[in-house]
């Protein structure tokens, strides 16, 4: 049973952390996204005037 | 976006119900006995990581034909969770193999085959992390995906054109094949959501960099070192 249990254990381990990866880059590229319209935003009123 | 968050609550839920019908449903298996369960999940990412190799080898060829980035994306997230599945055949049928055959490894064909299959994919990723503009690094990553297709029918025919010790196609209690199913389609189903959900970070990870050109600043962000 500790063969199986380990087999099942590692799979769990791999995927989590593929996901957790994709967890923490889809932050970090919301908050760029979100500074960069705002970058984006001030440019645009910037050049308005 | 409402569809996509919908259905990365929902198909996370197949993992946990393969996994109930696993140890709950699954008659033990009177030669090999509990360590027979690892089957279960050896074979659902096995499959996931010969899918995965199609996938690429089909985007990449739609890429070649089309140029459009999308495709790219599709066949860089069907590498990445590709890899994942293939590393996970590996390590399952190295415990399987533990028990069945008293080694963790030996040289026979569909192991190797598979191990090739491993390497084509992580030769894939060293090639891509090494070219910095993103048409050259698509047009020879949609190259190699292509050629990386070859390995795929090698895997599945090993068992029956070498000799091997590697199981055929077993006889199988219905109970089995019926769980062996359904695990294989929740994992399929997982491992498709995973891709479509990395497809869309790679679409925002190019808008990021778009942006970052328009504005003249430099976050690092491109689709390959999402």
């Amino acid at each position: 049973m500790g063969t199986v249990i380990a087999a099942y254990f590692i799979a769990w381990a791999a995927v989590s952390a593929y996901v957790g990866r994709l967890v923490v880059f889809s932050r970090r590229l919301t908050r760029r996204m979100n500074d960069l319209q705002s970058r984006e935003h001030e440019h645009s009123v910037m050049n308005a005037r | 976006m409402r569809d996509h968050t919908r259905l990365a609550v929902l198909v996370p839920c197949l993992l946990p119900a393969a996994m109930a019908l696993i140890f709950w449903v699954a008659p033990t298996e009177a030669t090999m006995g509990e360590v027979q369960k690892i089957l279960y999940l050896h074979v659902s990412v096995a499959w996931c990581g010969l899918a995965g190799c199609l996938g690429m080898g089909a985007c990449g060829a739609m890429y070649l034909a089309r140029r459009r980035t999308a495709w790219d994306h599709v066949a860089q997230a069907s590498a990445e969770i590709g890899w994942l599945c293939s590393t996970l055949t590996l390590v399952t049928g190295s415990l399987w193999a533990h028990e069945a055959w008293g080694v963790w490894w030996t040289w026979e064909p569909r192991l190797t085959s598979s191990f090739v299959l491993w390497l084509i994919y992580a030769g894939i990723f060293l090639v891509r992390a090494g070219i910095d503009d993103p048409h050259r690094r698509a047009r020879t990553g949609a190259l190699l995906s292509v050629m990386a297709v070859c390995d795929v029918p090698l895997v599945v025919v090993a068992t029956r054109w070498f000799r091997g010790v590697h199981p055929v196609t077993p006889d199988m209690d219905p109970r089995m094949r019926a769980v062996l199913l359904a695990t294989v389609a929740g994992f399929t189903g997982f491992f498709v959501m995973l891709t479509l959900l990395r497809c869309r970070q790679l679409r925002a990870a190019d808008r990021v960099a778009e942006l970052e050109a328009d504005l003249d600043v430099d976050y690092g962000f491109s689709g390959e070192r999402a």
